[in-house]
């Protein structure tokens, strides 16, 4: 894991995440979330993901805490050897609270404490 | 050397994907089951495993357990034989770098192992990989290209003749165009000759080669025309003559010609045709070659008849001119024409044979070995400017 001083924190981390797209011709997908911050997260996936797009997330933590169908938008994706590098951010409709808790208890998954 | 374990994958696939590996110099081990595996790990450490979707999960967190313990920088790579995301990311939550789903493609199988060695910072190998191109399109493409290529390379190959060519004789009579073989008749030498358009991709290599030689022995022919049964012939002994097509063009039937001075013989809507000089008439002959009926034909003193279609067209008179009698049926027919046609052959030589074929009229003369031609579109631009009805004369000697 990996603390960067920046405007605000981000963290490097591992966890599996589910996707769900609302469009297109696959519907579901998995991919991993390697690095978050509060304004969004950087995800790579299998999955095309194209920018501007909406993808819905759920993560299912090892706590056993659980975010169903969080939307998201794709702010920027790049494809590297087979993978889809996407920062993708939480969608206004997103409340700050729940908001809260993914990153809190993400950063728990990844032992970073957050204040 | 990096090494991929294979780990339960079936006799089917499990040399499908060490063949994978194969291409990127990636050397695989395959074992049959998650327990083989549990033991090989720790003494033979892979860079990478790809495992089948054990039935019972637990053993996904088994084998994540070992790689932890005694090979922590090797991560796994889990197939499933669905594409289910519920499953996929049990199986991600229990250890897996990633999942692929059937059918396991080289992209994916090669991409999600190589980043997966890379994440616990190992190379599993170094090219670059690219996306395979989509060879549906480009072989479909391919295809057509080809076609068409090789469509257009025998329509250039099957093209028509030059359009002036020497026979090599300057005792010719008839010709008669038949695909690409042409008959014709050379009185001098009692001769009907068979010639065959040679296949070739620039105009001037498709001469005319000669494929036989009949020598007609009852007569002189200076008229030729086929049929669809048999090849019909006018001798200077003003004899018509239907010949079988078979060797040596063995004549089958003789009648007298209707007129002193024949001019052409032509094949078209059913019935065999023949033109007099000097009687300006067109006979219409029946299967048996007698005559059925005769008309006026517009152009004076006719010297050729050929058809076109169910078109009959003929040449003659002076100046030179040509005349279409088209024939809508048994009864309905009309001429158009005549129109001035600009001299084929040197001033004063008239043609003494024409024939359509190709696209052209074709045209030899009594006097000169060249046969000359005339594109049909350059003669029927100016046919629909006459139209005249037909007017038929009264049958003068004709043999019902």
């Amino acid at each position: 894991m990996q603390l960067e001083r920046r405007k605000s924190f981000r963290f490097s981390t591992s966890v599996p995440v589910g996707l769900h797209f609302p469009s297109g011709p696959v519907k579901e997908g998995w991919g991993r979330i390697v690095n978050l911050s509060p304004e969004g997260l950087l995800l790579e996936t299998r999955f095309p993901l194209k920018v501007a797009g909406v993808v819905y997330i759920s993560l299912h933590l090892s706590n056993g805490i659980k975010f169903e169908n969080l939307r998201t938008r794709v702010i920027r994706s790049s494809f590297e050897e087979g993978y889809y590098v996407a920062g993708i951010a939480f969608d206004e409709v997103v409340d700050q609270e729940t908001l809260k808790n993914v990153i809190t208890a993400l950063a728990y998954e990844a032992g970073v404490s957050v204040g | 050397m990096s090494k991929v374990l294979l780990v339960g994958l079936s006799k089917k696939d499990a040399p499908k994907m060490a063949a994978i590996f194969k291409t990127v110099d990636v050397a695989s081990d395959a074992v049959p089951t998650m327990e083989q595996a549990l033991e090989k790990i720790p003494g033979d450490r892979p860079t990478v495993v790809v495992a089948q979707l054990p039935n019972q999960m637990e053993s996904l967190a088994s084998l994540n357990h070992v790689l932890k313990t005694s090979a922590s920088a090797t991560p796994f790579v889990v197939l499933m034989p669905d594409g289910r995301a519920d499953v996929a990311l049990d199986a991600m939550r229990m250890g897996a770098y990633d999942c692929l789903t059937k059918p396991y493609s080289r992209f994916d199988v090669l991409a999600a192992a190589k980043r997966a060695a890379l994440k616990n910072g190992r190379t599993l190998f170094a090219p670059k990989l690219t996306l395979p191109q989509k060879r549906t399109p480009t072989v479909v493409a391919g295809l057509l290209v080809g076609f068409l290529s090789l469509a257009l390379l025998n329509r250039q190959l099957a093209g028509p003749p030059p359009d002036y060519i020497s026979l090599g004789s300057a005792n010719l009579g008839g010709i008669q165009w038949e695909g690409r073989t042409l008959w014709m008749a050379d009185w001098y030498d009692s001769t009907v000759t068979q010639y065959e358009a040679k296949r070739g991709l620039i105009k001037k290599s498709r001469g005319l080669i000669s494929q036989q030689i009949f020598k007609m022995q009852d007569g002189q022919p200076i008229l030729v025309c086929n049929t669809p049964e048999t090849l019909v012939t006018i001798g200077t002994d003003l004899k018509m003559r239907s010949h079988q097509r078979s060797v040596g063009l063995p004549t089958m039937q003789t009648v007298p010609t209707p007129g002193l001075s024949p001019a052409g013989i032509a094949w078209a809507a059913g019935y065999l045709w023949s033109i007099d000089n000097q009687t300006g008439l067109l006979y219409k002959h029946g299967p048996d070659l007698r005559v059925l009926e005769s008309m006026r034909c517009i152009v004076s003193q006719p010297i050729g008849l050929t058809a076109l279609g169910s078109s009959l067209w003929i040449f003659g008179g002076s100046p030179f001119q040509a005349a279409c009698l088209e024939m809508a049926g048994e009864k309905a027919s009309v001429w158009k024409g005549p129109f001035r046609l600009s001299p084929i052959f040197t001033e004063g030589v008239l043609p003494s044979g024409v024939a359509a074929g190709h696209g052209r009229f074709w045209f030899v003369s009594g006097g000169d070995p060249q046969m000359i031609s005339r594109p049909i579109n350059d003669v029927v631009k100016d046919l629909y400017k006459w139209q005249r009805p037909v007017a038929k004369e009264p049958l003068k000697g004709a043999k019902n």
